[in-house]
Protein backbone atom coordinates (compact mmCIF):
# COMPACT_ATOMS: atom_id res chain seq x y z
CA UNK A 1 0.00 0.00 0.00
CA UNK A 2 1.09 3.16 -1.10
CA UNK A 3 1.97 5.82 1.91
CA UNK A 4 -0.06 8.50 -0.44
CA UNK A 5 -3.11 5.88 -0.79
CA UNK A 6 -2.97 5.43 3.03
CA UNK A 7 -3.09 9.61 3.96
CA UNK A 8 -5.61 9.54 1.62
CA UNK A 9 -8.02 6.78 3.09
CA UNK A 10 -7.27 8.63 6.64
CA UNK A 11 -8.39 11.89 5.08
CA UNK A 12 -11.52 10.73 3.98
CA UNK A 13 -12.23 8.41 7.52
CA UNK A 14 -11.32 12.18 9.48
CA UNK A 15 -14.23 13.46 6.88
CA UNK A 16 -16.60 10.72 7.62
CA UNK A 17 -16.60 10.60 11.05
CA UNK A 18 -17.06 14.09 10.78
CA UNK A 19 -19.92 13.55 8.23
CA UNK A 20 -18.27 15.70 5.68
CA UNK A 21 -17.42 12.98 3.29
CA UNK A 22 -19.42 13.14 -0.30
CA UNK A 23 -21.38 9.99 -1.67
CA UNK A 24 -18.28 9.69 -4.12
CA UNK A 25 -16.37 9.70 -0.96
CA UNK A 26 -17.91 7.16 0.69
CA UNK A 27 -18.37 5.08 -2.60
CA UNK A 28 -14.39 5.11 -2.80
CA UNK A 29 -13.89 3.87 1.18
CA UNK A 30 -16.00 1.08 0.43
CA UNK A 31 -14.05 0.38 -2.56
CA UNK A 32 -11.10 0.41 -0.47
CA UNK A 33 -12.25 -1.71 1.81
CA UNK A 34 -13.48 -4.56 -0.33
CA UNK A 35 -9.72 -5.31 -1.11
CA UNK A 36 -6.79 -5.48 0.83
CA UNK A 37 -6.89 -2.74 3.47
CA UNK A 38 -3.75 -1.44 5.84
CA UNK A 39 -3.19 -2.76 9.34
CA UNK A 40 -4.30 0.51 10.83
CA UNK A 41 -7.36 0.19 9.09
CA UNK A 42 -8.59 -3.19 9.94
CA UNK A 43 -10.86 -2.06 12.65
CA UNK A 44 -12.94 -0.13 9.97
CA UNK A 45 -12.99 -2.97 7.79
CA UNK A 46 -16.57 -4.64 8.96
CA UNK A 47 -17.99 -1.52 9.17
CA UNK A 48 -17.74 -0.25 5.31
CA UNK A 49 -18.14 -4.25 4.23
CA UNK A 50 -21.42 -4.59 5.81
CA UNK A 51 -22.54 -1.56 4.27
CA UNK A 52 -21.23 -3.21 0.63
CA UNK A 53 -23.10 -6.34 1.90
CA UNK A 54 -26.01 -4.38 2.42
CA UNK A 55 -25.81 -2.64 -0.73
CA UNK A 56 -25.26 -6.11 -2.66
CA UNK A 57 -28.55 -7.64 -0.91
CA UNK A 58 -30.35 -4.53 -2.42
CA UNK A 59 -29.20 -4.75 -5.56
CA UNK A 60 -29.45 -8.98 -5.72
CA UNK A 61 -33.68 -7.93 -4.42
CA UNK A 62 -34.02 -5.82 -7.78
CA UNK A 63 -31.88 -8.23 -9.92
CA UNK A 64 -34.87 -10.49 -8.47
CA UNK A 65 -37.41 -8.30 -8.87
CA UNK A 66 -36.72 -7.65 -12.62
CA UNK A 67 -36.87 -11.38 -12.98
CA UNK A 68 -40.32 -11.49 -11.56
CA UNK A 69 -41.40 -8.85 -14.44
CA UNK A 70 -40.27 -11.13 -16.68
CA UNK A 71 -41.78 -14.22 -15.06
CA UNK A 72 -45.18 -12.08 -15.24
CA UNK A 73 -45.10 -11.08 -18.93
CA UNK A 74 -44.12 -14.76 -19.89
CA UNK A 75 -47.13 -15.79 -17.76
CA UNK A 76 -49.62 -13.29 -19.18
CA UNK A 77 -48.11 -14.50 -23.39
CA UNK A 78 -48.90 -17.63 -22.29
CA UNK A 79 -52.26 -17.18 -20.81
CA UNK A 80 -52.46 -15.23 -24.28
CA UNK A 81 -51.77 -17.83 -26.29
CA UNK A 82 -53.88 -20.44 -24.21
CA UNK A 83 -57.02 -18.43 -25.05
CA UNK A 84 -56.40 -18.16 -28.86
CA UNK A 85 -55.17 -21.92 -28.79
CA UNK A 86 -57.67 -22.75 -26.91
CA UNK A 87 -60.69 -20.46 -28.75
CA UNK A 88 -59.66 -20.23 -32.29
CA UNK A 89 -62.51 -18.83 -33.86
CA UNK A 90 -64.01 -17.16 -30.92
CA UNK A 91 -61.98 -13.57 -31.46
CA UNK A 92 -64.17 -13.33 -34.51
CA UNK A 93 -65.84 -10.02 -33.82
CA UNK A 94 -68.46 -10.96 -36.67
CA UNK A 95 -68.65 -14.26 -38.53
CA UNK A 96 -71.28 -15.33 -41.29
CA UNK A 97 -71.53 -18.62 -42.29
CA UNK A 98 -73.92 -20.20 -45.50
CA UNK A 99 -74.00 -23.27 -46.54
CA UNK A 100 -70.63 -24.02 -44.44
CA UNK A 101 -69.47 -21.25 -46.75
CA UNK A 102 -67.74 -17.99 -44.79
CA UNK A 103 -69.20 -15.62 -46.12
CA UNK A 104 -67.01 -12.41 -45.92
CA UNK A 105 -70.09 -9.36 -45.74
CA UNK A 106 -70.54 -7.24 -42.85
CA UNK A 107 -73.61 -5.49 -44.09
CA UNK A 108 -75.43 -8.94 -45.09
CA UNK A 109 -74.12 -10.28 -41.00
CA UNK A 110 -75.53 -7.14 -39.76
CA UNK A 111 -78.81 -7.31 -41.76
CA UNK A 112 -79.30 -11.15 -41.00
CA UNK A 113 -78.44 -10.67 -37.29
CA UNK A 114 -80.78 -7.65 -37.11
CA UNK A 115 -83.45 -9.83 -38.73
CA UNK A 116 -82.87 -12.93 -36.64
CA UNK A 117 -83.59 -10.68 -33.16
CA UNK A 118 -86.34 -8.66 -34.31
CA UNK A 119 -88.05 -11.93 -35.15
CA UNK A 120 -87.41 -13.08 -31.62
CA UNK A 121 -88.23 -9.69 -29.84
CA UNK A 122 -91.41 -9.94 -32.43
CA UNK A 123 -92.15 -13.16 -31.40
CA UNK A 124 -91.37 -12.32 -27.51
CA UNK A 125 -93.68 -9.18 -27.77
CA UNK A 126 -96.37 -11.50 -29.69
CA UNK A 127 -96.29 -13.91 -26.50
CA UNK A 128 -96.33 -11.04 -24.28
CA UNK A 129 -99.53 -9.64 -25.54
CA UNK A 130 -101.30 -12.94 -25.51
CA UNK A 131 -100.26 -13.82 -21.76
CA UNK A 132 -99.10 -11.99 -18.77
CA UNK A 133 -96.69 -14.62 -18.59
CA UNK A 134 -93.30 -12.98 -19.86
CA UNK A 135 -94.47 -10.08 -17.51
CA UNK A 136 -94.82 -12.42 -14.52
CA UNK A 137 -91.27 -14.29 -15.59
CA UNK A 138 -89.82 -10.99 -15.53
CA UNK A 139 -91.00 -10.01 -12.26
CA UNK A 140 -90.07 -13.32 -10.54
CA UNK A 141 -86.60 -12.64 -12.64
CA UNK A 142 -86.59 -9.49 -10.43
CA UNK A 143 -87.79 -10.85 -7.59
CA UNK A 144 -86.09 -13.85 -7.59
CA UNK A 145 -82.03 -14.20 -7.88
CA UNK A 146 -80.88 -17.88 -7.98
CA UNK A 147 -81.80 -19.17 -11.33
CA UNK A 148 -83.01 -22.33 -10.32
CA UNK A 149 -85.88 -21.29 -8.60
CA UNK A 150 -87.75 -20.26 -11.57
CA UNK A 151 -86.77 -23.91 -12.85
CA UNK A 152 -88.71 -24.54 -9.91
CA UNK A 153 -91.94 -22.45 -9.91
CA UNK A 154 -92.61 -22.90 -13.71
CA UNK A 155 -92.55 -26.17 -14.42
CA UNK A 156 -93.26 -27.26 -17.80
CA UNK A 157 -96.71 -28.61 -16.54
CA UNK A 158 -97.93 -25.57 -15.50
CA UNK A 159 -96.95 -24.17 -18.51
CA UNK A 160 -98.58 -26.02 -20.70
CA UNK A 161 -101.59 -26.03 -18.95
CA UNK A 162 -102.02 -22.30 -18.96
CA UNK A 163 -101.62 -22.05 -22.56
CA UNK A 164 -103.70 -24.92 -24.12
CA UNK B 1 -47.32 -12.07 -2.21
CA UNK B 2 -46.22 -14.88 -4.51
CA UNK B 3 -49.08 -16.74 -3.06
CA UNK B 4 -51.20 -14.54 -4.41
CA UNK B 5 -50.17 -13.58 -7.66
CA UNK B 6 -50.47 -17.54 -8.26
CA UNK B 7 -53.91 -17.53 -6.95
CA UNK B 8 -54.40 -14.68 -9.48
CA UNK B 9 -52.36 -16.11 -12.43
CA UNK B 10 -54.65 -19.90 -11.58
CA UNK B 11 -57.43 -18.08 -12.04
CA UNK B 12 -56.67 -15.87 -15.24
CA UNK B 13 -55.92 -19.16 -16.47
CA UNK B 14 -58.93 -21.25 -15.64
CA UNK B 15 -61.62 -18.81 -15.69
CA UNK B 16 -61.86 -19.10 -19.42
CA UNK B 17 -61.30 -22.90 -19.52
CA UNK B 18 -64.56 -23.03 -17.06
CA UNK B 19 -66.22 -20.88 -19.15
CA UNK B 20 -65.59 -22.27 -22.03
CA UNK B 21 -66.48 -25.94 -20.65
CA UNK B 22 -70.17 -24.28 -20.00
CA UNK B 23 -70.71 -23.38 -23.46
CA UNK B 24 -68.58 -26.14 -24.99
CA UNK B 25 -71.77 -28.68 -25.56
CA UNK B 26 -73.82 -26.11 -27.33
CA UNK B 27 -71.20 -24.48 -29.53
CA UNK B 28 -70.19 -27.83 -30.88
CA UNK B 29 -73.21 -28.61 -32.13
CA UNK B 30 -73.82 -25.17 -33.51
CA UNK B 31 -69.70 -25.39 -35.34
CA UNK B 32 -71.24 -29.05 -36.31
CA UNK B 33 -74.63 -27.48 -38.05
CA UNK B 34 -73.05 -24.29 -39.24
CA UNK B 35 -71.62 -26.61 -42.15
CA UNK B 36 -74.80 -27.88 -43.48
CA UNK B 37 -76.71 -26.61 -46.63
CA UNK B 38 -79.57 -24.50 -45.93
CA UNK B 39 -77.87 -23.47 -42.77
CA UNK B 40 -76.97 -19.86 -41.65
CA UNK B 41 -74.87 -19.05 -38.61
CA UNK B 42 -73.93 -15.66 -37.39
CA UNK B 43 -71.42 -15.06 -34.74
CA UNK B 44 -71.25 -11.47 -33.10
CA UNK B 45 -69.29 -9.59 -30.26
CA UNK B 46 -71.26 -7.81 -27.52
CA UNK B 47 -69.36 -4.65 -29.12
CA UNK B 48 -71.99 -4.72 -32.20
CA UNK B 49 -74.94 -4.91 -29.68
CA UNK B 50 -76.76 -2.71 -27.60
CA UNK B 51 -79.66 -2.04 -25.07
CA UNK B 52 -82.73 -0.26 -26.40
CA UNK B 53 -83.79 3.04 -25.44
CA UNK B 54 -80.25 3.57 -24.12
CA UNK B 55 -76.99 5.42 -24.82
CA UNK B 56 -73.65 3.46 -25.55
CA UNK B 57 -72.11 5.50 -22.28
CA UNK B 58 -74.51 4.54 -19.84
CA UNK B 59 -73.03 2.82 -17.32
CA UNK B 60 -75.75 0.41 -16.64
CA UNK B 61 -75.55 -0.80 -20.83
CA UNK B 62 -71.88 -1.09 -20.48
CA UNK B 63 -72.70 -3.02 -16.86
CA UNK B 64 -75.05 -5.49 -19.08
CA UNK B 65 -72.94 -5.47 -22.31
CA UNK B 66 -69.93 -6.38 -20.38
CA UNK B 67 -71.52 -9.38 -19.08
CA UNK B 68 -72.31 -10.80 -22.62
CA UNK B 69 -69.28 -12.86 -24.09
CA UNK B 70 -70.84 -13.85 -27.77
CA UNK B 71 -73.84 -13.85 -29.34
CA UNK B 72 -74.55 -16.63 -31.96
CA UNK B 73 -77.42 -17.39 -34.01
CA UNK B 74 -78.41 -20.74 -35.84
CA UNK B 75 -81.11 -20.65 -38.54
CA UNK B 76 -81.53 -23.65 -40.31
CA UNK B 77 -84.43 -23.57 -42.95
CA UNK B 78 -87.19 -25.70 -43.85
CA UNK B 79 -85.38 -27.04 -46.94
CA UNK B 80 -82.63 -28.15 -44.88
CA UNK B 81 -82.85 -31.89 -45.29
CA UNK B 82 -79.79 -34.83 -45.14
CA UNK B 83 -80.10 -38.18 -45.46
CA UNK B 84 -83.72 -37.77 -46.39
CA UNK B 85 -84.08 -36.43 -42.62
CA UNK B 86 -85.04 -32.40 -42.06
CA UNK B 87 -82.24 -31.50 -40.52
CA UNK B 88 -84.33 -28.85 -37.86
CA UNK B 89 -85.46 -32.57 -36.38
CA UNK B 90 -81.85 -33.96 -35.88
CA UNK B 91 -80.33 -30.55 -34.50
CA UNK B 92 -83.98 -30.49 -32.34
CA UNK B 93 -83.24 -34.02 -31.27
CA UNK B 94 -79.84 -32.88 -30.00
CA UNK B 95 -80.66 -30.19 -28.40
CA UNK B 96 -83.40 -32.41 -26.87
CA UNK B 97 -80.80 -34.41 -24.98
CA UNK B 98 -78.67 -31.60 -23.88
CA UNK B 99 -81.64 -30.12 -22.69
CA UNK B 100 -82.68 -32.55 -20.76
CA UNK B 101 -79.49 -33.04 -19.00
CA UNK B 102 -78.09 -31.23 -15.96
CA UNK B 103 -76.74 -28.35 -17.92
CA UNK B 104 -79.73 -26.58 -18.73
CA UNK B 105 -83.22 -25.19 -17.27
CA UNK B 106 -86.27 -24.37 -19.08
CA UNK B 107 -87.06 -21.17 -18.41
CA UNK B 108 -90.14 -20.76 -20.72
CA UNK B 109 -92.07 -22.06 -23.28
CA UNK B 110 -95.13 -20.74 -25.30
CA UNK B 111 -96.98 -22.28 -28.61
CA UNK B 112 -98.72 -19.54 -30.49
CA UNK B 113 -100.44 -22.18 -33.35
CA UNK B 114 -97.39 -23.00 -35.29
CA UNK B 115 -94.84 -20.64 -33.79
CA UNK B 116 -93.16 -22.07 -30.82
CA UNK B 117 -90.79 -20.16 -28.82
CA UNK B 118 -88.95 -21.81 -25.84
CA UNK B 119 -85.65 -20.28 -23.62
CA UNK B 120 -83.11 -22.00 -21.86
CA UNK B 121 -80.67 -21.33 -19.47
CA UNK B 122 -77.62 -23.28 -18.37
CA UNK B 123 -77.76 -23.43 -14.13
CA UNK B 124 -74.74 -22.29 -13.30
CA UNK B 125 -73.17 -18.88 -14.38
CA UNK B 126 -71.53 -17.73 -16.28
CA UNK B 127 -73.21 -19.83 -19.24
CA UNK B 128 -75.92 -19.58 -22.10
CA UNK B 129 -79.45 -17.98 -22.39
CA UNK B 130 -80.42 -19.79 -25.31
CA UNK B 131 -83.96 -18.83 -27.00
CA UNK B 132 -84.93 -21.52 -29.59
CA UNK B 133 -87.65 -20.20 -32.06
CA UNK B 134 -89.85 -22.29 -34.60
CA UNK B 135 -91.85 -21.27 -37.45
CA UNK B 136 -93.27 -23.03 -40.32
CA UNK B 137 -90.44 -21.88 -42.30
CA UNK B 138 -87.11 -21.96 -40.02
CA UNK B 139 -86.24 -22.66 -36.70
CA UNK B 140 -83.28 -20.54 -35.01
CA UNK B 141 -81.16 -21.01 -32.35
CA UNK B 142 -80.13 -17.41 -30.53
CA UNK B 143 -77.52 -18.22 -27.80
CA UNK B 144 -76.06 -15.73 -25.52
CA UNK B 145 -72.92 -16.47 -23.71
CA UNK B 146 -71.37 -14.94 -20.61
CA UNK B 147 -72.65 -14.11 -17.17
CA UNK B 148 -75.85 -14.48 -18.00
CA UNK B 149 -77.67 -13.13 -14.57
CA UNK B 150 -81.52 -12.13 -14.00
CA UNK B 151 -80.20 -8.37 -16.03
CA UNK B 152 -78.89 -10.08 -18.77
CA UNK B 153 -82.34 -12.75 -19.02
CA UNK B 154 -84.84 -9.46 -18.45
CA UNK B 155 -83.08 -7.52 -21.12
CA UNK B 156 -83.27 -10.31 -23.26
CA UNK B 157 -86.79 -11.08 -22.54
CA UNK B 158 -88.11 -7.72 -22.65
CA UNK B 159 -86.59 -7.56 -26.37
CA UNK B 160 -83.84 -4.70 -25.27
CA UNK B 161 -80.91 -6.15 -27.13
CA UNK B 162 -80.50 -5.24 -30.57
CA UNK B 163 -77.71 -5.64 -33.18
CA UNK B 164 -76.25 -1.54 -33.78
Amino acid sequence: METIEIKRVQELLDRYFDAQTTLGEEKMLREYFKGEVSQEFLVYKPLFNCYSEEIERIEGVKVKRRDFRWISVAAAAALALFTFVLMPDRGDSLRLVIDGVNVKNRELAISKADNQINQLNSMLGKFKQGSAQLDNMNRMGTALSPLESLGKVLTQNREENRLN
Amino acid sequence: MMKRILILVLSAILLPVWVWGQSKQINEILDRYEKKRNVESILISPSLLQIAGSSSVDASTKDLLSKITELRILNVKQGAVEGGVPVRVTLKGELEKLFTGELFTRVVRVQDGSELLEMYVTKNNPGVLLFLTTTPNEMSIISIFGNIDKSVINAAMSGEIKIK
